[in-house]
């Protein structure tokens, strides 16, 4: 499978796991991008479009969901890019902000590799 | 509104650890069968995340050294030769303690709500426990892990709070 990936959390053990876990979920990008914050996430993001985004939401400095915002209403270069928040929030309100900001779906923490393929499959 | 006591109950607690457990680190979790390792009297780890909202109060897991290690070379797909280092340790156990109470926020939203968590703390350490406060109330349990290790969960929060 084809494709780039940008993994954006500010804590590099969840970087890690997230990596491990598609790598176990059988699906393989091209090439796979690090960000440690939000502000570093658009940053990479306005040099180069990815084709899937995994966003943390709670994150020092810009959370998540206002990094989406800021990506959606900003960036035109990333009109294509799918971008999935991986967050142990979940309630309804949590999800409606995180599409309403411009997301295109979310993994619930804790996840298993089974998840990866069925949220990330169709997006490829 | 809830009291804490019938929010916060063992079977929350250990489901919780059984799903971060089963789905991230590939251990097996047993709540019925409690392991009998000492883990207060060796070399233990401790990872503690606290919580604000309608309830305040931390979550800790405890484990021996050993258990920890394991839990790391899983969480973070280590091969077999590879040294972990204590930083490894650290980050590991402060994101399965964020994860567990991260399960216990979802069981528990429609009774109290939104939580909101702290980062985590993790100390290592030999002979630790942990004191109460004055007004503080523990729920403590234990779940084995993969047929070998005991892995303490406390919530501590402020009664009435
Ligand atoms: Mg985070």
């Amino acid at each position: 499978m084809a494709g780039s990936l940008l993994i954006i959390d500010d804590s590099s053990t969840m970087r890690r796991i997230i990596k491990r876990t598609i790598r176990m979920s059988g699906i393989q990008f091209d090439e796979t991008f690090e960000a440690e914050s939000g502000e570093e996430g658009f940053a990479k993001l306005s040099e180069r479009a990815v084709d899937v985004v995994l966003c943390d939401v709670n994150m020092q400095g810009m959370r998540g969901t206002e990094m989406v915002k800021k990506v959606r209403d900003e960036l035109p270069s990333c009109a294509k890019t799918k971008i999935i928040m991986v967050t142990t929030e979940s309630s309804a309100a949590f999800v409606a902000e995180a599409l309403s900001s411009g997301a295109d779906g979310y993994i619930g923490k804790p996840f298993t590799p089974e998840k990866f393929q069925e949220k990330l499959t169709p997006l490829l | 509104m809830s009291t804490t006591l019938n929010v916060f109950t063992a079977d929350v607690l250990r489901e919780a650890v059984n799903q971060v457990f089963t789905s991230m680190i590939f251990m097996s979790v047993d709540p019925t069968a409690p392991i009998n390792e000492p883990v207060t009297q060796q070399t233990s780890v401790m990872a503690s995340v606290s919580f604000m909202g309608n309830f305040e109060g931390s979550l800790t897991l405890r484990c021996s050294m050993a258990c920890a290690k394991a839990v790391t070379a899983n969480l973070l797909g280590f091969e077999e030769d590879e040294p972990i280092e204590q930083s490894d340790i650290a980050d590991a156990m402060g994101e399965v303690s964020n994860m567990v109470l991260g399960s216990v926020k979802s069981a528990t939203y429609d009774k109290v709500g939104e939580l909101i968590a702290s980062a985590p703390t993790v100390f290592s350490g030999d002979h630790m426990e942990h004191h109460l406060r004055a007004g503080e109330v523990r729920l403590s349990t234990t779940v084995g892990v993969d047929d070998t290790y005991c892995m303490e969960v406390h919530v501590v929060y402020i009664d009435g709070k």
